[in-house]
């Protein structure tokens, strides 16, 4: 998945924050070293493209939305993008994210305390 | 002097492996050399007898038509699949090659004594991850946050686990069964069966994972990856449901049998359709040909 110049910036800016953003946090970011400043349709036309692809994860907050990072940098996006694209053609992984099951962390957990 | 990697116990998946392959290569075989002469016969009836030939010989058109389709269909979506999945392979070791950083000596220390030596490259990545890629000569990825975060037994079984995915050549005999089984979408059950080949490489990994490092580090790794981030998670293609596979792992290492997985009532019923329909075809095909004075073939008079 190549990213457009913008869209590597705003990943950065996501990076870099270690925190939810909104769209007007993003923009006063970017534009504090821009010599022309980047509206604020601009930027959420590109948060809201970035969140579309999977790269940041969008959620309510009051009237509007904040963006978090869903991939923690540039490698994990290019990994992900052949694993994703290709499924297992490409590549075999340890394991996959387990989203969400207590129960099978619960028994690693079991495991991990009990006897070797 | 370089060690042999060996694999790990019975219950490989070889049987898997080559049941897929033989079916999927069987009725590949099968349509793409009946193919040739039914589209040379089809062609000869249409042009002899335009669409005429269809309301005379309706059963035998009807069944060599379905078969001539689905099989150049199927032959072109299967080797567009296989080009585009060696690109990505090629893209992907490419990438690899470009950022990869120095593994510490504790790290490589042990990728040497488990028959790795130069088959480990490490990338920067905060995020926790082990991959085994390549066709030709597997290697194994790992990201930098993994090195870090593991312990060194635990990171001894995640390298241990991926050694059996670089002995076996499993990226590659994964891509040989997308490539052959891919787009007989009338026979779903195909699809089951490359699930539990994948199924039968991981518990394989994973025994010679706890062979090697013992159980708790290797419940433990298991443990860190899962809980990262979702980026990981592929789109479900051939591969179990994610919680499924982990759940049949985790019931080894608790040395239970893992739940019965049996195919949904609807794919039976799919694939069972989807023979009958090929036997349909096939037999409307050979109608075809017998009544086809092709000088391949002999006709029926």
């Amino acid at each position: 998945m190549a990213l457009g110049a913008l869209e590597r910036e705003i990943m950065r800016v996501c990076w870099q924050a270690g925190g939810p953003l909104t769209v007007r946090d993003v923009r006063d970011e970017l534009n504090g070293t821009r010599a022309t400043p980047l509206a604020y349709t601009t930027v959420m036309t590109v948060l809201s493209n970035l969140a579309k692809k999977g790269l940041l994860d969008r959620t309510h907050r009051g009237r509007g939305y904040v963006y978090t990072p869903a991939v923690a940098d540039e490698a994990a996006i290019a990994v992900r993008d052949v694993l994703r694209t290709y499924g297992d053609a490409a590549v075999t992984h340890f394991a996959e994210h387990a989203a969400a099951d207590p129960d099978l962390r619960r028994r690693l957990r079991r495991l991990l305390d009990g006897p070797a | 002097m370089r060690r042999r990697i060996r694999s790990a116990g019975t219950g490989t998946g070889r049987g898997w492996f080559w049941s897929a392959v033989a079916i999927a290569v069987g009725v590949r075989t099968a349509l793409l050399g009946a193919g040739c002469c039914v589209a040379a016969a089809l062609w000869w009836q249409f042009a002899h007898h335009g669409a005429g030939a269809l309301a005379a010989h309706g059963f035998a058109m009807g069944g060599a038509l379905v078969l001539a389709t689905v099989s150049v269909a199927g032959g072109l979506l299967a080797g567009r699949s296989l080009i585009r999945a060696l690109r990505a392979t090629i893209g992907f070791a490419r990438h690899v090659r470009r950022h990869t950083l120095t593994l510490p000596s504790g790290a490589a220390a042990i990728a040497g004594e488990l028959g790795l030596a130069d088959r480990v490259a490490m990338i920067g990545s905060a995020t926790v991850f082990a991959v085994t890629y390549g066709l030709s000569r597997p290697r194994v990825l790992v990201s930098s946050a993994l090195v870090g975060t593991l312990e060194p037994a635990e990171l001894r079984a995640v390298l241990a686990h991926e050694a059996e995915h670089v002995h076996g050549h499993d990226p590659l005999r994964t891509l040989v069964l997308r490539a052959v089984g891919l787009h007989q979408f009338y026979l779903p059950l195909l699809a089951d069966l490359r699930k539990r080949f994948a199924l039968a490489r991981e518990l394989a990994a994973d025994r010679r994972a706890r062979a090697t490092a013992g159980t708790a580090p290797l419940a433990g790794a298991l443990l860190k990856v899962v809980d990262g981030p979702v980026w990981l998670q592929t789109t479900p293609t051939a591969g179990m449901g994610t919680a499924a596979m982990l759940d049949a792992r985790i019931a080894q290492l608790e040395d239970r049998p893992a739940r019965a997985t049996r195919p949904s009532t609807g794919r039976l019923a799919l694939t069972i359709a989807g023979i009958v329909l090929l036997g349909w075809a096939l037999a409307g095909s050979v109608l075809l040909l017998a009544i086809t004075p092709l000088t391949c073939m002999p006709s029926v008079s």
